[in-house]
């Protein structure tokens, strides 16, 4: 005959095929009740546990569980965790785990406030740092661009020449703040320009604005450090393949790297260009080619015939980086995928 | 002030839950206040279940003391109303699989002791049902393409007979292509394999191409 066993917020529940309870491991207080659980995530055993299944294996029963479990058959439903989901505040009185129906309800809330307080713990990994450092980095940058678009309407009241001759928001914020006097900046273009003449007291102010906007692009460049860095830490195995700044573009797209893992490589192929992609779907438009992948230069810098090729193998390589970044970043199959895309591409220029 | 629905009280065309938490809101939702009780108003642009109640559904099958299982719970907006309507001796088992959400939904289950919150995929029930107990009511709102069929495996698994179950159904989860008509009609007929579907309400306005449909166990 065959015992069923199941898990429950008061304790270890087994049944025979009848639904009959057969033996029981109720936990003595909300602490047991968590390690257990948490344990049963981690796929680990717990004392409890143990004790129940060799008291069953000694009866020479059969066990199925009803979470999986190696080395045992598992059911969901079984006919285990069924009868006890019926009857929990019955069981609960009968075993003695509590007097009352609010008692055993306040043991499952606490239960699994403590359970999820965990998981949520948990579930801030490294890639959502990642995450929020890539997008930080297009708010710094829009940010800076948007402030200096200000500073040179100001500027250009004292200055105009200035803003003339300087393309780059960067530089010009740069240039700015190391001396707002534009005798000293450009002595020449100074001498008959057809700004204002302005007493100290207006310089002041644009100086501090410009040092601030100088400021943020300094930032945006340490961000970027951090993420090279981060990245290649998380991601070792795609930053082989392609730059470890486009590996965490393709993290964000993704929202985690579990996430990143799953997708097949028709997806990474054409992420980042979703609205294309909508359009296409909706029947207006053509189905895009290729997403952020083409900020690889081994995508944008292929001939237009090969290009639609190249992304494809790319993506295919990188598809399987991710999976072996998200399960497992000892792996260093990074090299031999590049490798192995190095020879194709070979192939591929004939 | 009139109780309509078990636990849900009108205002003019508003519809209402009695606070279990007076003076805590939960989202940003409006506030009535008669001598010590306070009135929420569900909000019918935040809750799927109060857009259906706008557009004419007629039973919940909610009650005082009921057990619900909640999938997709996020951070408690609508269970936060349901909480209201199940009271102090009712529990709501929210499974939520986003890590964000649910991080917002712990601070609202600390002070409302009925809210269970539940780190989860609903379409894995296997992995929280050592957690959960069998529901008078299942309430699923998860906008995935086969959210049918994870309402139907969660029902079966953890609906009690002749219990209700409520599923808000997004087309544009299941195709975005196809006339949303087509795709109400077609997951209807996939629920009635399994339940009596007593009542479908689309949400108009509120929530665009959606339908809720209001189920029985068989
Ligand atoms: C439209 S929102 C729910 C809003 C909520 N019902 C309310 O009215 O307050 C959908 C939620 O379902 C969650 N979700 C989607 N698929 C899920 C799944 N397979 N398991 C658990 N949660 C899921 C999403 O993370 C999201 O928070």
């Amino acid at each position: 005959m065959t015992f069923y066993i199941s898990l429950s917020p008061i304790g270890l529940f087994a049944h025979d095929n009848k639904g009959e309870l057969v033996d029981s491991v109720i936990f003595t207080d909300l602490n047991k009740a968590k390690e257990q659980f948490i344990a049963a995530m981690d796929k680990q055993q717990t004392d409890e546990e143990a004790q129940l299944i060799k008291k069953i294996e000694k009866k020479d029963k059969e066990i199925i569980f009803e979470i999986p479990k190696e080395g045992y058959v598992n059911q969901f439903p079984n006919i285990s965790g069924d009868t006890v989901r019926q009857n929990l505040p019955k069981l609960a009185q009968s075993t003695g785990f509590c007097k009352n129906p609010s008692d055993l309800y306040n043991h499952i809330h606490s239960l699994n406030m403590g359970i999820t307080r965990a998981a949520v713990k948990k579930a801030s990994t490294g890639d959502r740092f990642l995450i929020h450092a890539v997008n930080t980095i297009d708010e710094l940058e829009s940010s800076a661009n948007m402030l200096a678009i200000r500073l040179k309407e100001w500027y250009a009241l004292y200055f105009p020449e200035l803003i003339e001759n300087t393309r780059s928001n960067e530089k010009l914020a740069s240039i700015i703040s190391s001396d707002a006097h534009r005798d000293k900046i450009s002595p020449e273009d100074a001498k008959d320009t057809i700004g204002a003449d302005c007493p100290e007291q207006d310089i002041i102010p644009m100086h501090r604005f410009a040092t601030e906007i100088h400021n943020i692009y300094l930032h945006k460049k340490e961000l970027e450090e951090y993420i090279l860095k981060k990245s290649k830490e998380i991601m070792p195995n795609a930053s082989e393949l392609i730059s470890p700044m486009l590996a965490a573009r393709f993290l964000a797209i993704a929202g985690s790297l579990e996430k990143l893992s799953k997708f097949p490589s028709s997806t990474i192929q054409v992420l980042g260009a979703e609205k294309a992609l909508f359009r296409h779907i909706r029947g207006n438009g053509t189905s895009p080619k290729h997403g952020i992948i083409f900020q690889s230069p081994l995508v944008n810098q292929a001939s237009r015939k090969t290009r639609g090729k190249v992304s494809r193998m790319l993506a295919s390589k990188l598809s399987i980086a991710f999976k072996m970044d998200y399960f497992d970043k000892k792996l260093k199959g990074g090299k031999k995928l590049k490798e192995d895309l190095d020879k194709r591409l070979q192939n591929l220029k004939g | 002030m009139k109780c309509v629905i078990d636990g849900i009280y009108r205002f003019g065309k508003d519809f209402a839950t009695l606070s279990l938490a007076p003076n805590k809101k939960v989202y940003d939702e409006k506030t009535i206040r008669k001598g010590k009780d306070e009135y929420r108003i569900i909000d019918p642009k935040k809750s799927k279940l109060g857009a259906a109640l706008r557009m004419g559904l007629k039973e919940t099958g909610l009650f005082e003391g009921a057990k619900v299982l909640y999938l997709g719970i996020a951070s408690g907006t609508t269970a936060s109303h349901i909480s209201d309507i199940t009271g102090e001796h009712g529990l709501i088992y929210g499974v939520e699989f986003s890590s964000r959400s649910i991080r917002d939904l712990l601070p609202v289950s600390r002070v409302r002791k009925n809210m269970i919150p539940i780190l989860a995929d609903a379409r894995m029930p296997q992995t929280f049902a050592s957690r959960i107990e069998k529901v008078n009511v299942l309430y699923q709102d998860v906008a995935q393409k086969d959210q049918s069929e994870i309402f139907i495996r969660n029902a079966k698994a953890f609906l009690k007979k002749g219990g209700t179950a409520m599923i808000a159904i997004k087309a544009r989860s299941i195709d975005v292509t196809e006339n949303p008509k087509k795709i109400y009609a077609q997951e209807k007929q996939k629920l009635s394999q399994y339940f009596e579907v007593v009542q479908q309400v689309t949400l108009g306005h509120f929530e665009k191409d959606h339908a809720f449909f209001l189920c029985r166990m068989r």
